[in-house]
């Protein structure tokens, strides 16, 4: 071999070297674009639901509704009032069909914050108020300029006289842009400015809720099972493989399951977090098992050995050791799993979570919807601002989960021991 | 070998077969040990020195589809019968292993272990006593009384080492039973476990399994040399490292082939 | 012959194995010339001789460096501990042999001029080919590891001090009868003296070539005749 040859291969090795190096980059890369992409993409359309714009309107309660009030407050018609302060704000209107116009550029729950105002001030009853409302969701568009108004009047959603009333308001500095708390505090509505994600919120944590109690014992206890103590023989083979098999099915089946067990058969509540949550379990179930066990096998012999060594029974070498020593493995399996199930919407369909509920669940067999769900709901309603409502649940979704994994992350730095 | 009297032999091993599955892997072994001796056992790997130490403090129950026939009998009773209660057995008969192998507790906790499970102390400052007394005798009381709450895995190998010992001998074990205990340490570690060792015949019966024939001629007084399962020799070490009667152990011990 | 898995020990013994034949052929050519020159008063090959003794020293020196090196190295144990130890006393002896032979060698320049050398009827040479045969004998012995040959040698230790004493006793008488020739007298007394431990030497290498086979010692007692007249 002459001397020349070995420092070209060298050379050719090294550029294959950085060749290589260049190509695990960008593979990097790209994935890290594409995230990039996707979650500013889905925050910028989510910015403008976070804000809310507010119409103040003065409000002066006739002796009639005070007298009401007083008497039998669910008695008021609030509707009313609303109309007739906003009508007040503007006297020159007098046709019907522009003073139902002039009606539609406050929010149709309107009337809501009015009522509210005057539960919370009694003592305010007689003087006249400065209530801010909840504007329309097509004003609140032009507003924020999402909506552009020079377009032809038949393009858009909103009349040339609305506009003149609007930009009445603007002069008088009626108009206020405020934080949407409404979009945690509200739940779920037809109207784009009074829908509210807390009833998937909460129907999330509760299904949640339910999904961890029976998913982590039952799956931990499992998995100990068959990694522990069963013998290793043909039975437990089939169950393995099993097991590995449920993982991958679709999500679907275990929503037909829980239609056709829990719902048809038990007879148990339909949309509850219950059923959702005991329909997420199973599927999580093949999950927590699977990072359990390999979690527990990847604890060295050693530590066993020297803990029947010293006398230990099978029930101390597994609660005294193997599983602590298992634990952050055992976590991080779990919040995965329960993380997948949180971000799960097809199962939940089958079952009737997938709904139109308005009210906040209080328990576990309450009708309730999750996030996902809610996503998806939004997704198809017509109005624009639900656009803008979607990629904000999206976010908050997002945030769940992050959240949900920083957790897992969290516990196992803490717990993690090197052996 | 004389013949002594029965009540001389800790241990007496009588025709002691090991299975796994349909492998024998230990062919009637007929083996006594002598109390306060180091007994050492050698042989190439997979002769079955292990299998047959793992079957004195019944180890080999934890291996799938592993059988073990015959008796054994320590302080003239059978532990290997089904009605032995193995628990009781293992705090008996201690064993320290190949790799250092504390629990990732601390130092005190390592060897308060065994008896807060066993229950063999009343208080805390019983339990004091029992883990100073045995790392004491485990030689490391003087390196670690100060830090008993530091991890035992930030010890040195040979001190993880001498911390198994001390966890091992915090249950009261009259036998100490030792997988190759150094072959994982360093020389001077190893000098210090093996006087240890030494030191520790005096109150319990110990057989170690080794890979050095060096050490087994140091440290003990009896040595086996086992081949493919069977008891190849049993004699005085000073005799099976000098003058082996059977020529597999003088091939095996003088490192030849054949 | 069964080797060690490690071929360099195998290779080290075999060096000091070497070192051993040559050392003991050197030891009795040293022996058989000595008393060649003796029988032929050959005064040259005296100087010769004495001069080639170093030669003995040399080699043992390097044998005991060997087995030294040898122990350090591979710590032997059971035959391969014997056979270097053994190896070890035999370089030992062999040198010692070849320094009586220098001694011999030194005495007899004295006394093969003097007058009445030859008309002696003393049976020097006798003993000294008895005792080169014994140690050619148990040199073969220790080489072919044969124990029979060995015990035997060991055993006809008692023929040469037999024939020691007889050459002691007829040397004394002489002393007495003719006291001019007292210096050479004395001088053969220790030549015949010095053949003697020769082979008290070989059968100890005889002893040796045993304890290496066996791992202990011969049993029995050895016969001996008494030297106290």
């Amino acid at each position: 071999m002459t001397d020349i040859k070995p420092n070209i291969r060298l050379k050719k090795r090294y550029r294959a070297e950085v060749r290589f190096k260049i190509y695990c980059a960008s593979a990097l890369a790209i994935g890290m674009i594409i995230l990039l992409t996707l979650i500013s993409s889905i925050t910028i359309s989510a910015i403008p639901a976070f804000t809310q714009i507010n119409i103040s309107i003065d409000v002066q309660l006739e002796d009639d509704d005070i007298q009401t009030f007083k008497e039998n407050p669910t008695d008021v018609s609030w509707r009313t009032i609303q109309k007739k302060s906003i009508y007040k704000m503007f006297p020159e209107i007098t046709s019907r069909s522009d003073k139902r116009e002039l009606n539609k550029i406050v929010s149709t729950g309107a009337y809501l914050e009015i009522e509210k105002f005057y539960n919370r001030n009694r003592d305010l009853i007689k003087q006249t108020n400065k209530i801010y409302v909840p504007a329309a969701d097509d004003i609140d568009l032009i507003i924020k300029n999402l909506t552009d108004r020079d377009l032809p009047e038949n393009m858009r959603t909103i009349s040339d006289k609305q506009l003149s009333y609007l930009d009445t308001m603007i002069e008088e500095d009626r108009i206020k842009k405020s934080f949407s708390w409404r979009l945690f505090s509200n739940g779920d509505s037809r109207e784009p400015e009074l829908a509210g994600l807390k009833g998937g919120i909460v129907g999330t944590l509760l299904t949640m809720f339910v999904t961890l109690i029976i998913s982590f014992p039952v799956g931990v206890l499992a998995a100990v099972y068959l990694e522990e103590i069963a013998p290793k023989n043909r039975l437990t083979d089939i169950i393995e493989v099993n097991i590995n098999n449920l993982a991958a099915v679709p999500s679907i089946v275990y929503g037909l399951l829980g239609l056709a067990i829990f719902l048809n058969y038990m007879n148990m509540p339909r949309s509850a977090p219950l059923v959702g949550g005991i329909v997420l379990a199973l599927m999580t179930l093949p999950v927590i098992i699977i990072a359990t066990r390999a979690s527990l096998a990847s604890i060295p012999p050693s530590i066993r050995e020297a803990a029947y060594g010293v006398g230990a029974s099978q029930m101390q070498v597994i609660t005294h050791h193997v599983v602590p020593l298992a634990l952050p493995g055992i976590l991080t399996g779990t919040i995965i799993g329960i993380a997948r199930a949180a971000g799960e919407t097809a199962p939940l369909l089958m079952i009737g979570m997938m709904a139109f509920i308005v009210d906040i669940p209080t328990g576990i067999t309450d009708k309730a919807t999750v996030l996902p769900a809610q996503v998806y709901m939004w997704a198809n309603n017509p109005e624009r601002s639900f656009e803008y409502l979607t990629s904000a649940a999206i976010l908050v979704l997002l945030v769940i989960l992050i959240v949900i994994n920083l957790l897992a992350i969290i516990l196992r730095k803490k717990y993690e021991r090197r052996w | 070998m004389p013949d002594m009297p029965d009540e001389n032999y800790k241990i007496k091993t009588n025709d002691v077969t090991v299975d796994y599955g349909d492998k024998r892997a230990l062919h009637g072994i007929n083996l006594n040990i002598q109390s306060n001796q180091v007994t050492s056992l050698i042989g190439p790997s997979g002769c079955g020195k292990s299998t047959f130490i793992r079957c004195l403090n019944r180890m080999n129950d934890l291996i799938m589809g592993c059988h073990v026939n015959g008796s054994i009998l320590i302080d003239n009773t059978d532990i290997n019968l089904p009605e032995t209660d193995i628990v009781e057995l293992r705090a008996r008969i201690g064993m320290v292993f190949q790799k250092p192998n504390p629990f990732p507790k601390s130092i005190y906790d390592n060897v308060a272990y065994g008896p807060r499970i066993h229950g063999l102390t009343k208080n805390k400052d019983d339990l004091d006593h029992v883990v100073t007394k045995s790392l004491k005798r485990a030689g490391l009381w003087k390196e670690v009384s100060d830090r008993l709450d530091a991890s035992g895995l930030s010890l040195s190998g040979g001190q993880q080492q001498r911390l198994c010992i001390a966890r091992a001998i915090a249950v009261n074990p009259d036998v100490l039973l030792m997988d190759e205990p150094c072959s994982a340490l360093d020389p001077i570690a190893t000098a210090v476990i093996e006087e240890l060792i030494n030191e520790l015949k005096e109150r319990y019966t110990i057989v170690i399994v080794t890979h050095s024939m060096q050490q087994a001629a140091r440290l003990s007084q009896k040595t086996a040399y086992f081949h493919l399962g069977e008891m190849i020799e049993f004699d005085d070490t000073s005799t099976i490292f000098t003058n082996p009667k059977h020529e597999m152990t003088e091939s095996y011990i003088t490192g030849k082939i054949g | 012959m069964v080797t060690h898995i490690n071929s360099a020990f195998d290779d080290d013994i075999k060096d000091l194995n070497n070192k051993i034949a040559k050392l003991g052929a050197l030891a009795e050519t040293q022996l058989d010339e000595t008393l060649v020159a003796l029988q032929k008063k050959n005064i040259y090959k005296f100087e010769k001789i004495i001069e080639r003794d170093k030669k003995l020293d040399k080699i043992n020196d390097s044998i005991s460096a060997s087995v030294f090196e040898t122990l350090a190295l591979w710590s032997p144990i059971a035959y391969d501990l014997r056979s270097i130890l053994v190896a070890d006393k035999i370089g030992s002896m062999l040198e010692r042999i070849g320094d009586y032979s220098k001694n011999m060698a030194r005495r007899s320049q004295i006394i093969v001029n003097e007058e009445h050398f030859e008309t002696l009827p003393v049976n020097i040479i006798g003993l000294g080919q008895h005792v080169q045969n014994l140690l050619h004998e148990s040199l073969d012995a220790y080489m072919e590891l044969n124990i029979d040959e060995a015990m035997r040698i060991w055993e006809s230790d008692v023929d040469t001090d037999r024939l020691y004493l007889s050459i002691f006793k007829e040397l004394l008488s002489y002393i007495s009868d003719t006291p001019d020739d007292v210096k050479m007298l004395t001088h053969m007394i220790f030549i015949s003296k010095n053949l003697e431990r020769v082979g008290d030497y070989t059968t100890s290498i005889a002893k040796q070539t045993y304890f290496l086979v066996e791992g202990t010692v011969p049993k029995s007692e050895r016969p001996k005749a008494s030297i106290i007249i």
